[in-house]
């Protein structure tokens, strides 16, 4: 028996016994396993295996929610009892639920699932993180870092024939290089294993540390910053939070909220939600089961769109773009695969080059929103900071703690590379971008 | 799980070839109810149940969990934690080895008079709304939110060192919140606290006790007050802060870089590491001769206490900070060696698929000798700051910037008026050496933290801090506007 349909006779199996007018049945199961490594050697190997069943009911005005991973057969029964019993005893909903009728989407052979027999084996991933730590060696640097894998399933079914079923995996390699006063920092994920770029992890890694030698400060003030992929991810997973989320736009809560049709950011900078790009993880449908549509949240940094779910989208009569969460949740419906849409044909070399004076970004660190309706926030820099000079990386400056607001960080773009990663669920460029402010330095170590 | 196949399945790990290897079983039930503008907004109720097996083998851990809970998977995952731990023997490093400890058998009973999934799930609910409803007070407190956690959790620990322990816990919080919109802002006041109020491991008399329909008109009041309130001005200015908001800072300035395991780098890619190095202990000056911070997992009642770890330690109270020295960390077996300690038990997992790694217990600033009212009077020209709203610091826990709800100016001696978005800035133990006043223990209050974010895959711990508010000298705010 596949998988799938394991999924859908448990599935079938839950509907049989309960009573409700409406029911949804989400399965979602997981194998992650994960090599960690510290100071050149393993010192974390693990693997997990999860499934969990969600079982939301309806009736009128009155729903529940429960989710168990036992599905023994008391588990199912205690299950369907809980949701029942929780039904009868809810209370009315201002908002009738009704869940969509979104038919089949069944994928089974995603050519985004590594199912090759290496995904699987700790003995390679051992092999690939000896590989670092011997680079590692060469260099005079120590190595930290993780190699991940994880696999997961997603079915949805519906008593409103909603049928929808995927399998993705996906490998993550970090690679972290330190030496006493520096550090670099390179990451590569994928859907297949083999598509990790170890390599270039190595090399950048190893380069970025190495270049890092000796710190230097830099007066806090207003800077350029070139900022790279991972650097850029950083920056618009908090931009994201703070202003993508369609519950804080309608409630006032998000810097975007009453500014549709807007001019919000640089008219270079476009963003959407896109699960079906070809570096984007793979996520077909959402979790009521609804296919993802590509959402341009950005376009030419006009603020043009927000994503929904079968609620949204009723609540504001307009279509189901597929962004539903597992219900209920206090976020509503969230894009959760952006792709900034640059159009730019430059290269870092380039933009280097262009820059007179210029803080140089691998990645931030401990970012938070601060007023997230003005798109304020906080963080730092980590694993390689540097100021670039007269077109040329000058010399390595410690860590600094950047405040600022974000929205007009990203109001004026110098230039984006052709070049993007997929890192953290987002797929960026380089961006070099006119100011940011920062307000201090990390001391010293 | 059946006492007598664990003891079967572990000595299957011996003939295995593995020096170590321990089994941990969870059952956990949870409900979560929310209630925005006196609707519920979300109510799930959640049943786990699974196991992990840690094996030491060469001198190499594996790990491997399954939520199955059948004696054919058991044998399974045990094959495949045994042959992660060989995987990793690829990389010739020193083996690790585990501090002895002693042979534990215990069965502990939760501390709970009230089970809270056991109190009508109505009563519940009208509490909620009624905590809701409080807060209506203003046209301007658009969203006011109220929410209430429960957990019942049962544990079972065994090693091949012949530890057994079977734990029974109970975890209850909630909290209520109020938005503000209007004047072109939007502010936010918590009570007791921000992200879901505070928690500890009593039963539903905890919930009770909070008095949320009393104080949502307070917190109402002082939302509104805020968005119409002057910017918090930019300078250096003497501070009080109140008990929540230190919690957070003696959580991420001392609670963080005290974990031994980020001071021997096995954070360091991801959470970072900590400036608070071996060579530092028993003589670095890190906070004033006030500062007294003790990692105490013995206080009944607490989020972050506990009677053994998930290495089967019993909980203990060990110093971190002495007046104002650092003296100790949390441990672990497989660290606490390495500089000469004993482990103290801190070793926790935050469910049964995940490994135990190093995490806080009660991390408290014990209670110092003034009244908050003579914090006050000490104070010609500061701010008193209140309430969780961001927080930031650096990988090695040292530059960090806090911002809080609500603040009021203190001039001469007096609170005044309130200010909004305030914030203050400042190096670890630069600002734990301007400590120079902690409130006495009638204001001091251990706070439940139950979301401390730390390891790969990543972990949410419970964890608390008991503290009294506190001041601090010549402290840079105003730098968030």
């Amino acid at each position: 028996m596949t998988t799938f349909e394991h999924c859908k006779e448990l599935a079938q199996l839950i509907a049989s016994k309960v009573d409700a007018e409406q029911y949804e049945v989400i399965i979602y199961r997981t194998t992650e396993a994960l090599t960690r490594f510290a100071n050149s050697s393993i010192h974390q190997n693990v693997q997990s295996h999860e499934i969990v069943v969600h079982l939301r009911l309806i009736k009128g005005l009155q729903s529940s929610v429960t989710n168990t991973t036992d599905i023994s057969a008391s588990g199912i029964d205690r299950l369907v009892k809980q949701s029942q019993e929780q039904l009868e005893n809810s209370t009315l909903s201002q908002e009738p639920i009704i869940l969509p009728a979104s038919g089949e989407t069944i994928i089974l052979d995603s050519p985004k699932t590594d199912r090759s027999e290496v995904f699987k084996e700790p003995e390679y991933r051992a092999q690939v993180v000896s590989r670092i730590c011997e680079e590692a060696k060469k260099n005079a640097t120590q190595a930290f870092g993780s190699f991940a894998t994880t696999k997961q399933e997603l079915f949805v079914m519906n008593s409103k024939n909603t049928l929808a079923y995927n399998e993705s995996t996906q490998a993550q390699l970090i690679s972290q290089m330190m030496q006493d006063t520096n550090s670099g920092f390179a990451q590569s994920t994928a859907s297949h294993i083999q598509m990790i770029e170890e390599d270039r992890v190595k090399r950048e890694s190893v380069d970025l540390c190495l270049r890092g030698k000796n710190p230097r400060e830099l007066e806090p003030g207003e800077y350029e910053v070139i900022l790279l992929p991972e650097a850029v991810e950083d920056m618009l997973s908090m931009v994201s939070h703070m202003g993508f989320y369609t519950v804080g736009i309608q409630e006032g809560r998000s810097f975007l909220s009453e500014k549709m049709n807007q001019l919000i950011f640089d008219p270079k900078f476009s963003i959407s939600d896109f699960s079906q790009h070809s570096l984007q993880s793979d996520l077909p449908f959402d979790f009521e089961g609804v296919p993802k549509q590509k959402v341009e949240l950005i376009k030419n940094g006009v603020f043009q769109a927000f994503v929904t779910d079968s609620l949204w989208a009723r609540k504001l009569n307009i279509p189901n773009t597929g962004h539903a969460l597992i219900a209920p949740n206090p976020f509503g419906p969230f894009p959760l695969h952006l792709v900034v849409e640059s159009t730019g044909e430059t290269s870092l070399a380039d933009i280097i080059k262009q820059a007179k004076k210029a803080v140089l970004i691998t990645r931030f660190w401990y970012a938070n929103p601060i007023h997230p309706k003005m798109g304020t926030c906080t963080g730092l820099t980590r694993d390689g900071t540097f100021l670039v000079e007269n077109g040329q990386i000058a010399y390595p400056i410690r860590n600094l703690r950047y405040t600022d607001n974000l929205v007009e960080v990203l109001n004026h773009i110098h230039a984006m590379t052709r070049e993007k990663r997929f890192y953290n669920g987002m797929v960026t460029p380089t961006m070099y971008c006119q100011s940011m402010r920062f307000v201090s330095q990390a001391p010293r170590s | 799980m059946n006492e007598s196949f664990i003891q079967l399945l572990l000595q299957k790990a011996k003939d295995l070839g593995c020096e170590y290897a321990d089994f941990r079983y969870e059952e956990t039930e949870r409900q979560n109810i929310s209630v925005k503008n006196e609707q519920v907004e979300a109510l799930t109720n959640g049943f786990d149940k699974g196991f992990g097996i840690r094996v030491l083998k060469k001198g190499y851990f594996g790990f491997s969990s399954s939520a199955s809970s059948n004696e054919k998977e058991a044998i399974n995952v045990l094959m495949e934690a045994v042959r992660i731990a060989e995987a990793s023997s690829v990389i010739q490093a020193d083996p690790i080895q585990l501090a002895p400890s002693p042979v534990n058998r215990d069965k502990v009973s939760a501390h709970a008079k009230k089970n809270p999934l056991l109190v009508p799930l109505n009563e519940k609910i009208d509490l909620l709304r009624s905590a809701s409803a409080s807060m209506k007070v203003h046209n301007e407190c658009r969203i006011r939110k109220a929410s209430l956690h429960s957990r019942v959790q049962y544990k079972q620990f065994s090693s091949t060192e012949g530890t057994y322990i079977e734990q029974d816990r109970i975890t209850t919080g909630a909290g209520i919140h109020v938005m503000a919109f209007g004047n072109q802002d939007m502010q936010i006041r918590s009570y007791p606290n921000s992200f879901g109020g505070d928690f500890s491991t009593f039963g539903f008399e905890f919930v009770e006790q909070m008095k949320l329909t009393e104080n949502g008109p307070i917190i109402a009041e002082e939302s509104r007050e805020l968005i119409y309130a002057p910017i918090c001005e930019a300078g250096e200015k003497d501070i009080i802060l109140d008990g929540n908001q230190l919690a957070l800072q003696v959580h991420e300035s001392i609670g963080h870089p005290s974990e031994l395991d980020r001071v021997f780098g096995y954070e360091a890619a991801y959470a970072g590491t900590s400036f608070l190095t071996p060579d530092k202990l028993f003589h670095f000056q890190v906070g004033s001769s006030l500062v007294n911070i003790v990692a105490d997992a013995t206080i009944p009642g607490t989020l972050g206490g506990f009677a053994y770890d998930d290495e089967g330690i019993p909980g203990s109270r060990v110093y971190l900070v002495k007046e104002g020295i650092f003296v100790g960390y949390l441990n672990s077996r497989e660290t606490c060696w390495k500089i000469r300690e004993k482990p103290m038990g801190s070793m926790r997992a935050d469910r049964f698929s995940k490994i135990p790694i190093i995490r806080m217990t009660s991390v408290n600033l014990e209670p110092g000798d003034k009244t908050v009212q003579e914090l006050i009077q000490g104070i010609d020209d500061g701010l008193w700051l209140s309430g969780i709203k961001s927080w930031s610091i650096d990988d090695r826990r040292l530059n960090f910037q806090f911002a809080t709800e609500i603040a009021r100016e203190i001039k001469q001696g007096k609170l005044g008026r309130v200010v909004k978005n305030p914030s203050y800035i400042g190096e670890t133990p630069t600002f734990w050496n301007a400590c120079d006043g902690i409130a006495n223990r009638d204001f001091w209050h251990v706070w439940g933290v139950p979301n401390c974010g730390k390891g790969q895959p990543a972990q949410i711990m419970t964890v608390s801090h008991g503290t009294a508010p506190a001041r601090f000298r010549k402290i840079k705010v105003g730098v968030a506007k």
